[in-house]
């Protein structure tokens, strides 16, 4: 083979690895983002909210609170729990604060000992769900009276959902619901001198215990819930009948650092139901070691009424924990008292 | 020889178009640069996004009662995801931070997390939240092919009870390669 050969091999070697490489990023990367840098500023003076400007590309953004009374400010916050005497009613202030430039529904809910529970309001009704209506950059007190309650220690959590009313089956607002439009406070509540009991969790031995899902699997510290065991995909919708039983996975991870414990709680159309409907348990409380991945199997049974219904699954680590040495003195929790909502699943209910 | 000189044109020229691009996806977009935290990639250079969301929430608070009538400090939250692509790969970062007089400002809780879908298949799930701190973030690189759309979202948590202020914005981002 002479120079001018050689030469010839070495440029075309050089030029079709020019050529693939160019192809690799010009295939990859032909479409670049496209998503404009969102700004949005809340100006606060003492907690009153003035101002916003381009916050067109939020789509959740708001604060919750608890108080004692509704006055804004550390000396009336309930903080992270709350002393009862015997017989004296739980009442309180829930804080919504819309940090919208829309107007925005927001549904209030209740669970007490994770068990969703009615409550009364300051126009006398006793219900288990109430929507509030916020203008923009609206924020209100809303009194809440769930009555007596038992002498002992308990957990005591109040969720707002966002965009309850919202039924479209579009994919993009499906993805948008995944761990988004939940906020909660929890606190302690003691009635009398008593001290918090952890609930008996199921143990996932790994030699009884079949879905395991690997190391691999991305969730961590959560909850995906999918249509089969240990998926990644995303489940949006499903078609399906009135009466039917639907099988799904609440695939539950712990995070690589720490153990966690953990409640789960199912709501149809916000409304509590059984994870599982065999055990009938309302909550299902689980414990996972450092690490373990998990896929829970769950049912429900699909309503009688034909249309959109909305199935979603609230992911509630270290419940029955001590939450505060004293009023103001926050225990650090390594796990989190986060509640995280999974993705809002779309159940069209129809006879044919 | 007349093939090897059209050949090393045309290898001159594709040289040439490929920073064309690569330009567009660097972006001048001035990015957020977060001190003290362990985990982050150092290069900063490879931070610079596309842009992103990113919200923030002022709020005040009495810092000294020396004098009569004290002294109030304007504090700011700030929430942000970005999510973008380096040439062979995705990249995102899922940040919260506090911040008073562009120092860091402590609260009881300060926490984010972070997921990334790519064509509705999650590949990357990670929280962090810190007690008594100013920041908190997780980041992600992907690995593997690229090609597919590509989305990401924060949860964020930010609770003061100092001020009697909480805070849970979500924020998101996308990209498509």
């Amino acid at each position: 083979m002479n120079k001018k050969k050689i030469f010839q091999l070495i440029v075309i070697s050089a030029f079709c690895v020019m050529v693939i490489t160019s192809l690799i990023f010009f295939i990859s990367c032909i479409e670049y983002s496209s998503a404009p840098q969102y700004s949005m500023t809340i100006n606060e003076s003492d907690h009153a909210v003035l101002t916003s400007t381009n916050g067109n590309g939020v789509k959740e953004n708001f604060g919750v609170g608890l108080y004692n009374a509704p006055f804004h400010d550390a000396a009336n916050s309930m903080h992270y729990s709350k002393y009862l005497e015997e017989n004296e009613s739980f009442t309180g202030y829930l804080y919504l604060s819309n940090q919208m430039s829309e107007a925005n529904d927001f549904l209030v809910f209740c669970l007490f000992d994770y068990t969703q529970v009615p409550f009364e309001t300051e126009d006398g009704y006793i219900q288990v769900t109430r929507i509030l209506q916020l203008k923009p950059f609206e924020e209100v007190f809303f009194p809440f009276n769930l009555g007596t309650v038992s002498k002992g220690a308990h957990d005591f959590e109040i969720f707002v959902i966002m965009k309850p009313n919202e039924h479209s089956l579009n994919e993009t607002f499906r993805r948008s619901t995944d761990i988004s439009y939940l906020g909660s406070r929890r606190i302690n509540v003691f009635v009398g001198n008593s001290t918090l009991v952890e609930p008996s969790y199921v143990h996932f031995d790994p030699e009884t215990y079949s879905p395991v899902c690997g190391s691999e699997y991305p969730v961590n510290n959560g909850i995906l819930i999918t249509k089969q065991p240990c998926s990644r995909t995303l489940w949006f919708t499903e078609n399906v009948k009135p009466g039917q039983i639907l099988d799904y996975s609440i695939n539950a991870a712990a995070d690589n650092r720490y153990p966690v414990s953990f409640a789960l709680v199912a709501l149809l159309d916000y409304i509590q139901v059984p994870v599982q409907i065999v055990s009938k348990e309302s909550t299902f409380f689980g414990r996972l070691e450092q690490g373990e991945k998990v896929s829970i199997p769950a049912q429900v049974q699909i309503p009688s009424v034909e249309g959109i219904h909305e199935l979603m699954v609230v992911w509630i680590p270290a419940p029955y924990r001590k939450l505060e040495e004293k009023p103001g003195s926050p225990i650090h929790i390594p796990e989190g008292i986060w509640s995280t909502p999974s993705t809002r699943v779309g159940l069209n209910v129809t006879r044919y | 020889m007349k093939i090897g000189i059209i050949l090393l044109a045309l290898l001159l020229v594709t040289m040439a178009m490929v920073p064309v691009v690569s330009a567009e996806d660097v972006g001048t977009n001035e990015y957020l640069l977060i001190t003290s935290l362990s985990d982050y990639d150092t290069d900063k250079s490879q931070w610079k996004g596309v842009g992103g969301m990113e919200i923030t929430k002022t709020g005040k608070t009495l810092v000294k009662s020396l004098s009569a009538l004290g002294t109030r400090s304007t504090y700011t939250w700030t929430a942000g995801t970005d999510i973008w692509n380096p040439i062979i790969s995705v990249k995102s970062i899922h940040y919260s931070y506090s911040r008073m007089d562009n120092a860091p400002y402590d609260i009881d809780k300060i926490g984010v997390r972070g997921r990334v879908w790519k064509n509705n298949i999650l590949q990357f799930d990670e929280s962090s939240e810190s007690p008594d701190g100013a920041d908190a973030s997780v980041n992600f690189q992907s690995s593997g092919p690229i090609v597919g759309s590509w989305f990401a979202r924060s949860n964020h948590v930010f609770e003061n009870d100092a001020t009697s202020d909480y805070w849970y914005p979500v924020t998101e981002d996308y990209v498509n390669c």
